[in-house]
């Protein structure tokens, strides 16, 4: 004759089996703190590599090569612009970075993107528990920006390219003359 | 017995709730693809694809560059010594931080043949550095000079020299280029009004509502006599603390890190599974 179990042992036991299991299933979880070293990547000689694809033509940036001058203290007394280029190239992806200087870009189009102090250096120590220091260049500082002249699969017709510092003054503004620039990327 | 029916389902129901997310891994889990073919996409035939995934305008492009003691880099073993401090750098720096580890689809690696040079300083702290022409990797978020010898390295915008072992500090300074994250260790960092992370204002950091899930507003005192307002407290984080267990961004980096990465086009962008200062390994 079939046993008929009573409600609470039916409890007791099937509670019982609900620990064992929940147990089981923290064992089984995977182990995701568990060491791995990923396959090191190979390298195809030389020889081998496929000559590199050339961005499209409609995906051009120009590179300023700048020079920042500024006092003890930290204040910028002006910027040169020592070169200028448009190149074809694939661009940085700035705009939906934050910084506390500011890249205008005016024309037809007008966007702006956000970029580090380009004085700030990082001193760094990978074995102090303070990552770095810093500290601010002053007197003549190279700068090489980069400006995308597109944006996603929009090319911008810049005009104008005016910079902004931390206190949102306008420290560089140039229009952009394409043709010379293009003449002196060499493309 | 209709109650024991009733309440053996439910029992069911709850076993299933109890077992099943723990067989089913995390999001750290996912395969992964290590493409490491020669490059289909590069910017010029002087950068090769490290560890090549999107198109650079859908990626955050990060380039090597390797010192000019390697050797000639036409010279197969000479340039696999790079590859290989390469390598290990990213299985060791960029693999360990969780958050690039599950959006590593969003990550190319690439590095040129043309070396620099870093040398100990000839006045000052940093290194004398002379970089090779940059102008096919203008794409670069970020562009690390690898070196052998032992010394002090720096930071400049984008661009940092490192010692091949400098896993996290590699890391950081990407951070910094790439998701345009500040400084949040006291007292001379790099430092900016970049909420929810970082704010000027004390009223600022508490009326966020963006950091409203994590918020601890705490001062950093710089060495100018600005005080800055932390929203993570004093949480150790990839921006904040040094040391080897300190791979992992905490949740107001990674607000700003989402910020760009979904701006890269990508609708899978994947939140971390862990965040500062637990620490992550990656899994098996």
């Amino acid at each position: 004759m079939k046993k008929i179990m009573k409600p609470q042992t039916s409890v007791i036991l099937t509670s019982g089996v609900i620990i064992l299991l929940a147990a089981l299933g923290i064992l089984i979880k995977p182990n995701v703190h568990a060491q791995r070293q990923l396959p090191k990547p190979t390298f195809a000689p030389m020889g081998a590599v496929a000559p590199a694809m050339k961005p499209s033509a409609d995906r051009q940036i120009a590179i300023l090569d700048l020079v920042i001058y500024s006092a003890e203290g930290g204040k910028i007394e002006k910027v040169d612009l020592a070169r200028a280029r448009i190149i074809n190239s694939f661009a940085p992806n700035v705009f939906d970075v934050n910084g506390p200087w500011r890249v205008e870009l005016i024309g037809k189009d007008r966007q702006q993107f956000y970029t580090m102090d380009p004085r700030l250096v990082h001193i760094l120590d990978d074995n102090l528990e303070i990552p770095h220091s810093s500290i601010i260049q002053t007197g003549e500082v190279a700068w090489q920006l980069v400006v995308p002249l597109y944006y996603q699969d929009t090319v911008l017709w810049i005009e104008t390219i005016n910079i902004y510092d931390e206190n949102q003054n306008l420290i560089f503004s140039t229009p952009v003359d394409r043709e010379a620039w293009l003449k002196a990327s060499g493309q | 017995m209709i109650f024991g029916q009733k309440f053996r389902f439910m029992i069911l129901a709850l076993m299933a709730l109890v077992i099943l997310p723990g067989m089913s891994g995390c999001s750290c889990n996912r395969t992964v693809v290590i493409k490491t073919a020669t490059p289909t996409v590069s910017a010029d035939d002087t950068v090769y694809s490290g560890i090549y995934h999107a198109v650079q305008d859908a990626a955050i492009d990060v380039v090597f560059i390797p010192d000019d003691s390697y050797g000639d880099m036409m010279d197969l073993a000479q340039r696999q010594v790079f590859i290989d401090d390469m390598t290990d750098l990213i299985n060791n720096g960029f693999y360990q931080n969780n958050a690039i580890a599950v959006n590593l689809e969003l990550f190319n690696f690439w590095y040129i043949t043309s070396p620099g040079d870093v040398q100990a300083p000839t006045t000052g702290i940093c290194p004398t550095v002379t970089w090779p022409d940059l102008t096919n990797v203008a794409f670069a978020e970020a562009i690390v000079l690898l070196h052998s010898n032992s010394l002090r390295d720096c930071a400049w915008g984008n661009k940092v020299t490192s010692e091949p072992t400098s896993y996290r500090t590699v890391v950081h300074e990407v951070s910094h280029a790439a998701f345009g994250l500040a400084d949040e260790y006291c007292c001379d960092g790099g430092y900016w009004n970049n909420a929810p992370q970082l704010y000027l204002l004390e009223s600022s950091c508490s009326g966020d509502a963006d950091n409203t899930a994590w918020r601890d507003c705490k001062s950093i005192h710089a060495t100018n006599g600005i005080y800055w307002w932390r929203s993570e407290g004093t949480t150790a984080d990839m921006m904040s603390a040094g040391g080897l267990p300190v791979v992992e961004f905490g949740f107001a980096d990674w607000f700003l890190i989402k910020a760009v990465l979904t701006g890269l086009g990508s609708s899978t962008v994947v939140d971390p599974s862990v965040y500062a200062p637990s620490s992550w390994d990656w899994p098996d």
